[in-house]
This record gives structure tokens, sequence and C-alpha cells, in this order.
């Protein structure tokens, strides 16, 4: 079988040399013949023609002749082509370029060795906790996962990680690292065996154990130049002392779970024991093979019940794919830019398809003539949907094309769109996705045409009339169905744009302009009491301020936006009877609410003395709104475990974690009530970000050379990154309405003006019987306007129903927002007015006394 | 004169072309001969019969060819079996046997 394939494949490519074999071999069999003295009498040419069909390659053949015929139509029509291609080339490349996306964030296989393995497993909190945090899933404390790891028998290995930001110095200059800390199950558990060395065992992860650390190949080369590991290398993390046991091969995305992060250094999860007394991580496990998630799921349910499960366990656990709850948002923006981006596709492939239709119904002649001539249906179809194909080829290259300038652009547009941009298998699936598309269009760009054009009645005897009613008919159809999918993209794009611009709005409740933040970390090792830390903070707050430029400046635990580092404090009220609340706090020193803007509204701020006291504190809006309703809020007392403060001003509400959410409540407690290692500072001056930086990194390096500070970060950056996903979609969107504004008008005036041209006869007897221009203009319009208003109407009801799904990448705009649906339907009826316009003025230009003489 | 052409069932050709080849590799034209040698004359093929047929055995891998020079030192095209067109022999031979033995018993072909 398979060499009978070859054979055919041979045949093919060889078809000349076959050719000239045969001929060379019947003219020796006719001179063996008249040797012998028999004369051959048969039509050579019959022979060769059955010789041919038993090669096998007939069906070649007809392709080849049927090809060229293709090609030739092509090239008789070349504005019909041209813009055949360019409209599917807007609809493919658009495609292509968000496909490419997709791929990178959702459908791209994940980098670890049988990834469909991995499971993240989860703890809950009880029912009263999780109304409260707002979730149900926990961070699995280390009873936990040990006791997962020692009694599941559907995981073949559990292990823990979590990433913790470490100074590091020893052979290196003070530099602020991303780690991650693993128990010794996490190498085995992603199968990474080391380059050099060995990964951790059970000694490494015990409390007082030498310190050790696992480096990436990068790390090794950059910091020790690469050469054999001789164990007795060794690097200060946080100031304390670990030597360099293992080194990672080349390929770091397989041993990295937490993708989004940089890391080179990795160290036994004891290591943060001495920040915190519980220990928290998130937690990887594999699943056996052929076990499913759901299987793993009922088996760690069951285990949670069980008594003598640790106290975590028992509220219930939670087995996730791994990655399944990875940049949710991301994936859903996704989404709907797909589905609208296909819609764009449609708009084209029906653009297409009416030009198609109506060249088909004008090669009705021919087409009848062929079939008269024994071309079977089949083969009629099969010729017009092979220039279908064609054209449907030519369109996705110069998409692929088009997609490629279209990526590049999103890139420049939204860097933080997440996703590596590089290689990975993208050009494979893209060129795939591409093919695809390409056979989609195809059939829907010459299945319509090929079918109305070979149909009964198109033949010779039928009349003009029927097929061309019929064919009309489909047109009307096609162009509604633009007008349609065009509102829906429409609306769409507005819904988004409003989003935006709302969003942009919003006022963050902060200064942000000429505010440069920098973070550092205070290791433990080398600050161990409060005191030490208070006397640090002091000392730095003294010697920022001091700097030249510097106009004001502040500190605190975490700036605003995003996750930043804050506390959650346990407040109890006296003569409430809520108990105690789970309130979201801030420590501040120096001029921090000046530094940053923050309104008072009553009473007044933290200044710079306050900052060394432990008694006073200041809460925002939300926080009075809350708990402290028809209180007085001035003097109330708030107290935690050990301390209290007395409430001495409220300030204004701002947007805590995202610009979208409602401001949380807060309080602004003195650094010397609550010093963490984790310190922040802000300063506001004049002069460029690289100086602020350079004088703060010298400053640091002053005062305690074993300290790094972090990236600075600009605070209007952090406002204007909240903003990055809603501008992007609002842009892509855009580009989207407008590509298919332009398809759909384009398909409409050419619809129009395709009926005029077939109907000039007509109008000029009209016209020389009395009717006036404005009422042959009328009359176009009436008959143009019809398909597109009733697809705008189907469009906009789709619309209604399909922005549902992007409730959640709106803000301030409800799905069903009738001003957004008013301006589209509106815009887009006066866009279909105008293409209609176009064609019927002309219309109204015909001549009749010459229409009269040309019958 | 009109020829006594002895009909062929459909099918039969290949396993009598295959069967000509089977000593030693023949042109086209030599093919033929044998087969009319072989069948007392009965059977005498076309070109327009022999050359498709050829061709399809070539397709099925049953023949290969190759080119050479004939007796009149003509270049010409040579076929000869391949092992699998000789399982193939092999296994119609056996077959036709059988078919020719039950169909004597029914039809009591009588020994002349």
């Amino acid at each position: 079988m398979l060499s009978e394939l070859w054979y055919r494949l041979r045949a093919v490519v060889r078809r000349g040399a076959m050719e000239r074999e045969l001929e060379e071999e019947l003219r020796a069999h006719a001179e063996h013949a008249a040797a012998r003295g028999r004369e051959s009498r048969e039509d050579v040419e019959r022979v060769k023609e059955a010789c041919r069909e038993e090669r096998g390659v007939w069906w070649w053949e007809t392709l080849r002749q049927d090809g060229r015929y293709a090609w030739r139509q092509m090239r008789r029509r070349p504005a019909l082509a041209a813009s055949a291609v360019v409209a599917l080339a807007l609809g493919t490349g658009l495609n292509l370029a968000l496909f490419r996306v997709v791929w990178g964030v959702m459908l791209k296989p994940l980098p670890y060795a049988q990834p469909e393995q991995l499971v993240e497993l989860w703890g809950q909190w009880d029912e009263k906790t999780a109304a409260m945090v707002g979730q149900r899933t926990m961070m699995p404390h280390q009873k936990m996962w040990e006791w997962w790891e020692e009694q599941a028998k559907t995981l073949s290995g559990v292990a823990a990680y979590r990433v913790w930001t470490v100074t590091a110095t020893g052979p290196l200059e003070p530099e602020r690292l991303d780690t991650l800390l693993v128990t010794p199950g996490y190498f085995p558990l992603l199968g990474a065996r080391p380059a050099q060395g060995r990964v951790f065992t059970k000694e490494d992860d015990r409390r007082g154990a030498a310190g050790t650390a696992v480096v990436s190949e990068r790390f090794w080369r950059r910091v020790y130049g690469g050469r054999p590991l001789s164990g007795r290398e060794t690097l200060a993390v946080d100031g304390r002392m670990v030597a360099v046991i293992g080194v990672l091969g080349r390929d770091e995305e397989a041993w990295k779970l937490a993708s989004e992060k940089e890391v080179e250094v990795y160290l036994p999860l004891v290591w943060n024991d001495a920040e915190r007394r519980v220990t928290l991580a998130f937690v990887a496990g594999r699943m056996r093979p052929r076990v499913t998630v759901q299987a793993a799921q009922r088996e760690l349910a069951e285990l949670s019940r069980r008594p003598e499960a640790p106290r975590g366990v028992r509220n219930g656990v939670e087995v996730r794919r791994f990655g399944a709850g990875n940049s949710l948002v991301l994936k859903q923006a996704l989404r709907a830019l797909f589905a609208l981006a296909g819609c764009v596709w449609l708009i084209a492939c029906f653009s297409v398809a009416n030009l198609l239709l109506a060249q088909a119904l004008a090669r009705r002649q021919e087409l009848a003539i062929r079939a008269a001539l024994g071309a079977g249906r089949g083969r009629l179809l099969r010729q017009l949907g092979l220039e279908a194909g064609l054209l449907a080829a030519s369109g996705t290259v110069a998409g692929l094309g088009l997609g490629w300038v279209a990526e590049r652009l999103l890139r420049v547009l939204g860097p933080g769109f997440a996703v590596s941009w590089s290689g990975d298998g993208a050009a494979t699936m893209v060129t795939l996705f591409a093919c695809g598309l390409a056979v989609a269009a195809t059939v829907v760009v010459g299945l319509l045409p090929a079918w109305v054009a070979t149909s009964e009645g198109a033949g010779l005897n039928g009349t003009r009339a029927t097929a061309g009613r019929r064919a009309g008919l489909w047109t009307k159809a096609l162009v509604a169905g633009q007008v349609g999918f065009t509102a829906v993209v429409l609306v769409c794009a507005g819904l988004l744009l409003e989003s935006f611009v709302k969003l942009r709005a919003v006022d963050p409740g902060f200064t942000r302009e000429r505010v440069v933040t920098a973070a550092l970390d205070l290791p433990a090792a080398m600050y161990p009491k409060d005191e030490d830390r208070v006397k640090f903070a002091r000392g730095w707050m003294e010697r920022v301020a001091a700097l030249p430029g510097v106009e004001m400046a502040g500190l605190t635990s975490g700036v605003p936006l995003g996750y930043r580092f804050t506390l959650g404090l346990n407040l109890k009220i006296p003569g409430l009877e809520k108990g105690a609340a789970q309130v979201t706090g801030r420590t501040v020193a120096g001029d921090y609410f000046r530094t940053l803007g923050l309104r008072i509204k009553m009473g007044r701020a933290l200044t710079a003395e306050d900052a060394w006291r432990k008694d006073v504190a200041v809460v925002n809006e939300a926080y009075v709104r809350r708990y402290l309703k028809g209180r007085p809020v001035l003097g109330t007392v708030l107290s935690q475990e050990e301390d209290t403060q007395v409430i001495v001003g409220v300030a204004a509400d701002f947007h805590g974690t995202r610009l979208q959410d409602a401001a949380q409540p807060e309080v602004y407690l003195p650094l010397g009530a609550a010093p963490f290692g984790h310190l922040e500072v802000a300063v506001r001056s004049r002069l460029a970000t690289v100086a602020v930086t350079e004088m703060l990194r010298g400053a640091l390096r002053e005062y305690d050379p074993k300290l790094a500070l972090d990236k600075t970060v600009l605070l209007e950056d952090l406002v204007d990154e909240q903003l990055e996903q809603p501008r992007l979609q609002a842009y892509v969107v855009g580009l989207f309405a407008v590509v298919a504004l332009v398809l759909a008008l384009v398909g409409v005036y050419g619809v129009v003006a395709q009926s005029v041209r077939a109907r000039t006869a007509e109008i000029g007897v009209r016209q020389a019987l009395g009717a006036t221009k404005g009422r042959i203009v009328k009359a176009v319009l009436g008959q143009g306007l019809v398909a597109p208003l009733m697809g705008l109407v189907v469009g906009l009801g789709g619309a209604a129903l399909g922005s549902r799904y992007l409730a959640t990448l709106l803000y301030g705009v409800e799905p069903g927002d009738g001003r957004v649906y008013g301006l589209c339907g509106v815009a887009l009826a006066g866009a279909s007015l105008l293409s209609c316009l176009l064609p019927a003025r002309a219309a109204s230009r015909v001549d009749p006394a010459r229409v009269l003489r040309e019958e | 004169m009109g020829e006594e052409r002895f009909e062929l069932p459909q099918g039969t050709l290949d396993v009598l072309l295959l069967k000509a080849l089977g000593l030693e590799p023949l042109h086209g034209w030599a093919v033929g001969e044998r087969l009319e040698q072989m069948t007392g004359g009965q059977v005498r093929l076309g070109q327009g019969t022999l050359y498709p047929a050829l061709h399809r055995l070539e397709r099925k891998g049953w023949i290969k060819a190759k080119w050479g020079v004939s007796e009149n030192n003509r270049k010409a095209k040579f076929y000869e079996l391949t092992r699998a067109g000789r399982k193939q022999l092999e296994t119609e031979t056996a077959a036709w046997r059988q078919l020719a033995s039950v169909m004597g018993q029914v039809l009591g072909v009588a020994e002349e």
C-alpha cells in the first residue's frame, strides 16, 4: 500500500520523464512488431491515455488543469481578485496576530515535564473566615502539605515553594534577588537533576541546618565564572552564609513553578522561618499516571475528613490543574477579543462571497456550456471551489504578512501582555491556524457562489430572472450579515472605550506626579529586634530627607496600588459588638501624607514627629463608614493585642489594590508602632528619576553597605500599569471596529452599485417615463437599505446578548448601556445611508436617451 | 479472417502477465510474444491492453522496470518480477488450481 503511494508520488513528480519513457516504450513495441512483420494498428494516444490512468495520477492532472484555469480567471479580473485578497488579508491578519497571543497565554503547554500531571493543592477557610476574607481558598501551611505527602496515594510527590526576595552579597555587590524557597521534594517533583552537585535533602530543610543553596546555570556563570563546582563556593544571603551545593542545567523554565519571576537561586523552605511563625507556601503535586484531577480531589477530600488529620486540613482541600487559575482576567479578555476577531473575519469572508457570487452569476452562460459538454456538477463545483481556494490562499498568505506587522504593533502598545514572544513553537501553530483559516474561508467564500451558480435554473434554459432572484436574496442576506456583525464589534468597541475613559478619570486619591518609590528589606539576621529596625528607619529617613533636590520624602510599609506589602491588623473596638475585625494597615514615617498628597478630611495627618510614637493612628473614610457609623471618630481608641492607638485624623479614600476596586477600610499607624522589615521610601523631587535613584542608592550604600535597594518605581507608572489592559482592549477592538466598518460599508456600496449597474436600462426607461431624479434616488436607497437595516437590528440584538461576556472587563459601564447602543446604531445606519447614496446619485444621473439608444 | 479471440475474464490478465515474467525479465513486446506462446496463440494482446496492464502491475509493486538493450540492439524497457510479485504469483496460482479443480469436478470435464 505504501509502495503504491510512493509510486503515485513519484509518478507525479517525474511526470515529464515518465511521458518520454512511455513514448519510447511504445515506439520500441512498434519497431519490434514491424521486425516480425506485424503492423501495430493501435491509436497511440489512447494507449497513452490508458497508461496514464493506470498510473493513478489522473486526479493530479485534472487538478493542474483546473488550477491553471482558476489562475487565468483571477488574472482576467484583477480588481476583483485584489479586493478579495485585501479583504481576506485584513480579516485573517487580525486573527493570526491575536492567535499568537492566545497561544502564548492560554494554549501553549507548560514547560514542565509531563505538565498534565501537575496539580495545585489549596486549603480552604472555614465558612466564617471565608465570608470575611472574601474567598474560600487559602495557602496551605506546613502540617498540611506534610500530611498530604505522607498520606496521598494518588500523588507520586508533593512539594511546597514560595518566592522570597533576599539581599545577596558575598561575591556580589549587594543585589536584590528573587529566590524560590522549596521543600526537598521540589526538584524530584519536576524531574530536575542538577548539572553539577546535588539538590536539597531532608537534612538541608531542617531548622538549624547549615545554609545551602542551589543556583541556576546563568547565576553560576555570572557570579562564579562557570568553573566546576568545588563545594567551597559560598553566598551571603540576608547576612547569612550559605554554601552552593548544586548548579541546575540549562533549561531554566522547566524548574520554575513560579513562572512570573526571574529566579536564579533556590533555598530550602526553612529559610523563611526566621520571619514568620507559621510557614505558608504554595503547594504542587504530581498525580500518578492515569489519575485524574477528580480522583485526586476525592482522595484528598476523604483524607481531610479523617480524625487524625491536622487542623487546617479538616476544612477541606481543593485540587486544581496546575496553572488553571493564572491570568484569569487576561484569559477572559483574550476570549472576547478572539470572538470579535472572528466576527471581522466573517465580515471579510462575506464580502468576498458576495463578490464571487456576482461573478458566478455573470459566468452562468460559460458554466452552462461546460455542463452541456459533459462536466458534471461535481466537476464544476470543484472548479469554482478551486478558484475560491486560490483567493482564500492568497488572502491568507497576505494575512500572514499583515499579522506579523500587527503583532509587532501589539508588542509596542502592550508590553505587559505577559507573553513570551520568542519561539516556543508558535510559528508552527500560527501557520497551522492560518491553513485552517484558509480552508474555512474557501468553504464560506466558495460554497455559496458555487452552489448558486451551478444550481437548476442557472442553465441556458433557466431564465436570468430566477437565478438572479435567488442570488439576489443571498446577496442581501450576506450584506445583512456583514452589517450585523459590524454592529456587534462596534458596540463592543464602544463599551470598552467608554470603560477605559472612565477608568482613566478615576482619582486614585493621591498625587502621582514626580513621586519615586523604592523598597528595601531589612534581613532578620542583621536587624533582629524592633528597636534595631526603628533605629535604621530613623537614620534612613533623615538621610533621604536631606538629599539635594528632594522636596519631600516619607517611608511606608507599602505604597498604594498593586499587591504591595500591607499589614493585616486585628482590631478590637471597645463598645462595638462586632468584636475583632481584620483591617488593612500601613505604617508611615516622615512626610508620607504630604509626599503622596493624601487629603485629610478630619483632624490631622501623621507628621514626621508622630513617626516614632506608638499611640496615634489615622483611619480612612471607608473605615469610618464601616465601623464608626454614628460614633465620634476623633479620639476613639483602636486596640490590637498589645497596644492601643487613638484616632487623630481621617484620610480621604484612595483605591487600594486596583483602580476599579472600591476603597477598603484602612488604618495608618506610625512606623514606630509596627516596625516591619519591609520599607518603601517615597520621594517627591523635580530631578529625573535616574538621578533620584542614584542618590538613593548612594545614600543606602553609605548608611549600610550590606543592603540593596529594589528597582525604583514611579507612582505614575503604578497607575499606568492598571490602565494598560483596558487601554489595549479598547485600542484593539477599536481597530477591529474600524476594519469591520470599512469592509461592511464597501460591501454595501458594492452590492448597491452592482444592482444599479445591472438595472441601468430599467432606470433609464423610468426616467424617460417621467420619474424625477429624486424618486430614482429614493427608490435605490429604499431597496438598498433594507438589508443593512435589518442586519443592524439583528446585530444590535446580538450585541446585547454577547456583551454580557464582556461584563468583567467593563468599568463604569453596563453591558446594556443604552447610549453606546444608540450611538452605534445611528452611526452605522448613517454610514450605510451614505454608502447607498453614492450609487443612488449615480443612478439618478443616468442619461435616459443614451440608455434607450443602447437598448 | 476472424481470429478466435479468447475472452479473458476480469482479473486474469494480471496473473497471466506475472507468469509470463516468471522465468526472466522481458520487454513489452516480448511479454506479448511469450504469452502468445504459452497460450498456444489463443491470447494475443494489443498495445492498448498490454501496456496499461504492465503499468498497473508496476504501480502495485509486483513488477519493476529497467531500461536495457533488446535482442535487435534497441533500447527497451524490461520488466521483471519483484519478490512481492513472485509471492502474488504463487498465491494466485494456488487459488486458480483450486478453482479449476472444483469447477472441473462440478462441470464434469472429461479428460481428452
